[in-house]
């Protein structure tokens, strides 16, 4: 007999509530803000996105902009070190440290055996760039080889 | 009833609101797809976030043999206002015109000026760039509007040290750096590098690195900087002592070609080009031409001695004068020698008898001998403005009969001193003669490139050119060059003096005094050219260029680390 009674008093009720005006309206509202919440959260994706990269392309301005400094900065540390190696300012150091020019008779010759003795003076350009170690190498080759092994196996797998 | 009008108000508000929207909206995409907008816009955009411009390298760097910095790379300011960014005029006006050859007016009407930018100066030092950033770092005045823009500077750490060799670098016109003479202008476009053309992008969002360009190749060259100064300080010392007018040293390996030193007086600074222009900034060793005189010699008798036509003991009446196409020619000392042989008269440097020798050869062998010498071309050594000398032949409009005879003693035929020097090296070297050059290798990015030595010919044969070089020896030590002897080692070599053409004939006082040697005789590691002109002390190159090639090769063995000959003779025993 209850349960009659809630059946048939509940029907109404349900229908009120479906059809009233209001809810129309809510529905809408809430499209409207599940779409706006969903272009707020695009947009904050594509702001920190576009921030991150305004950010980096500051970062890459700046050291651009430092790396031309420090070029500069080097060229004129390496101007003013050939200046004070330069051979008049040496041979003025020489001098002032009572050092004089040695002539051929001054010259003491000592033999020094397996000594390859060359009478041609060839010097060849000092070489000023370095080179990769095999060390250097190696680590590159390991980190190359780790970061593939990655990529096959994908994220969270262990080799 | 008030609802309503609410409603109604609010609705107005939302379509005027719509209507605003919908006109920035339209707006928006006329200006985005509009079709001449578009370019306006996009045009005006570019000019505001990106600057297109060539990124330009740096200069290689040029070092000497041992990696001695020679040339490399520094940097000055040019100097401008921005007159809408100065704030506080009496304090940039009073800087600059402290820290510049300027007036404080002049700087004033810069800032007056209703221009974006006003070149004030350029260049300025570095010196007076790093003060004006000094200043304005300190905070106590505001600089406000002054631009300090970077531009690159050659700098030579050596100041005058190997200039002519080296060459120097100025502005064209389109403000590029362009290497003018010796080095700096026959490898400028190593040395410049490639400049790439790009965009510099100012939006953050489109940033990019920017563009490498190729950067300039580091040359090394042949010369050692300590030799380079012995021969400078020589020479310089010997301008003075004798009084000459000029001159020029050369020192090189006979072996490799390779030039250990060439300094050429007087010189100047590469630095101060501007401000010091030179009076003739090319290198008189290689571009000056001038006339032998005895030092010449040596060929003729290795072309003599080759063909052939005489040996050492070759005997010979010399009468004191011969005429040779209808010209009287005599000794230098216009007396007669009597009988002599080869030997004697490479000791007395008899003219009469070597135009003998050229006509006894004839001009076709004599002067096939001279090409192969090298004469008359230039030797392509890897330096700028090279002359190629003039050694006229027959069939040549101004070639008379009498230039054979006196071609012989180097008279009538000019040569530059690295052509004498290259020729004369046959002689040190076994008859082979090595290409002279400058360049030791390269350096570009990580990777050397040394360069190779090559021969340039053989003009005659390795028994003729050992057999010379004994005969050159004894005849110094016994002729007329004994002051170019060095003690503790032999050396073979030969004096000249030589007359001063003018168009009309020959100058009546002066002379070019100059002495050509080598050593040690029995394994030759340089051959030395000295020259100087006009000597005022004495005429005679065995007078003053002769001791002068003693005193410099008694300090070159020690910087070559050549030891007296028996020390050297017991060392490769004992090897």
């Amino acid at each position: 007999m209850i349960d009659t009674m809630r059946t048939h008093y509940t029907a109404p009720l349900a229908r009120a509530f479906k059809e009233a005006p209001w809810r129309t309206q809510t529905q809408a509202v809430a499209l409207v803000s599940i779409s706006l919440l969903v272009v707020a959260i695009v947009g904050s994706f594509y702001l920190t996105v576009a921030s991150r990269a305004a950010t980096a392309g500051r970062d890459l301005q700046r050291l651009e902009a430092q790396k031309t400094v420090l070029a500069q900065a080097n060229d004129e540390l390496r101007a003013e070190l050939a200046d004070l190696r330069s051979v008049e300012r040496l041979v003025q150091r020489a001098l002032a440290l009572g050092f004089r020019p040695a002539n051929p008779d001054q010259i003491h010759y000592v033999r020094v055996d397996n000594y390859p003795y060359t009478a041609q003076t060839t010097l060849p350009p000092r070489a000023v760039v370095p080179e990769a170690t095999p060390a250097a190498l190696a680590q590159a080759a390991d980190w190359l080889a780790q970061a593939l092994q990655g990529l096959m196996l994908g994220p969270g797998q262990e080799p | 009833m008030l609802t309503d009008t609410v409603y109604v108000r609010l609705r107005l508000v939302l379509l005027g609101f719509a209507a605003v929207m919908a006109l920035v909206v339209v707006q928006l995409v006329r200006v985005d797809f509009g079709s001449h907008t578009v370019t306006y816009f996009r045009n005006l955009s570019d000019e505001i976030s990106q600057l297109e411009r060539d990124f330009a390298p740096s200069r290689g760097r040029i070092y000497d043999r041992t990696g001695e910095l020679l040339v490399t790379n520094d940097i000055q300011y040019e100097l401008g206002i921005s007159p809408p960014y100065v704030l506080v005029p009496d304090d940039v006006v009073n800087t600059l015109s402290d820290l510049l050859d300027m007036s404080a007016p002049d700087v004033q009407a810069a800032i007056d000026s209703d221009q974006r930018y006003v070149l004030l100066a350029r260049p300025v030092s570095a010196e007076v760039g790093a003060e004006i950033k000094r200043l304005a770092d300190l905070g106590d005045l505001n600089l406000g509007g002054i631009d300090l823009t970077p531009i690159p500077l050659r700098s030579y750490p050596g100041g005058t040290l190997a200039a002519q060799l080296l060459g120097f670098v100025a502005y064209n016109l389109e403000g590029q750096q362009v290497g003018y003479f010796g080095v700096e202008g026959f490898y400028n476009e190593l040395l410049a590098g490639r400049s790439v053309h790009g965009l510099k992008r100012m939006v953050p969002f489109e940033v990019e690195p920017d563009p490498a360009p190729d950067q300039g190749t580091d040359l090394f060259l042949t010369i050692d900087r300590d030799v380079q100064f012995l021969v400078e300080v020589t020479l310089a010392g010997a301008i003075e002592q004798y009084g000459a007018e000029s001159g020029t040293i050369i020192v090189m390996n006979p072996r490799s070609g390779e030039i250990l030193g060439m300094a050429s007086w007087p010189t100047y600074d590469p630095n101060h080009y501007v401000t010091s222009p030179p009076a003739d900034p090319a290198n008189p060793a290689v571009s000056g031409q001038f006339e032998p005189g005895s030092t010449f010699k040596v060929l003729t008798m290795a072309a003599a001695l080759d063909s052939g036509t005489v040996t050492p003991q070759t005997p010979f009446l010399d009468t004191g004068s011969i005429e040779v196409g209808g010209v009287i020619i005599n000794n230098w000392n216009r007396g007669g020698w009597g009988p002599v042989d080869m030997q004697g008269c490479m000791e007395h440097s008899l003219n009469v008898c070597l135009a003998a020798i050229a006509t006894w050869l004839g001009p076709t062998t004599f002067y096939n001998y001279m090409a192969a010498f090298g004469l008359g071309h230039i030797t392509n050594v890897d330096l700028a403005a090279e002359s190629p000398g003039r050694l006229k032949l027959p069939g040549d409009s101004d070639w008379f009969d009498s230039d054979l005879g006196t071609n012989s003693f180097g008279q009538g035929v000019a040569v530059t001193p690295l052509q004498l020097v290259t020729a004369v090296s046959a002689v040190a070297n076994g008859g082979t003669m090595m290409q002279p050059h400058i360049l030791a290798g390269v350096q570009d990015g990580g990777s050397q490139h040394a360069t190779q030595q090559q021969v340039l010919g053989r003009p005659i044969r390795p028994e003729t050119a050992a057999l010379l070089n004994q005969m050159m020896a004894t005849s110094l030590e016994a002729g007329e060059g004994s002051q170019a002897l060095v003690p503790g080692y032999r050396i073979a070599g030969k004096t000249g003096t030589a007359q001063i053409p003018t168009p009309g004939g020959y100058e009546p006082a002066d002379s070019i005094g100059s002495f050509i040697g080598w050593g040690p005789v029995d394994d030759p590691q340089f051959i030395v050219l000295v020259k100087l002109d006009r000597p005022s002390t004495s005429i005679w190159g065995s007078e003053t260029a002769a001791p002068v090639f003693s005193q410099l090769v008694q300090r070159l063995v020690v910087l070559l680390e050549i030891p007296p000959d028996d020390v050297r003779h017991a060392l490769q025993a004992g090897n």
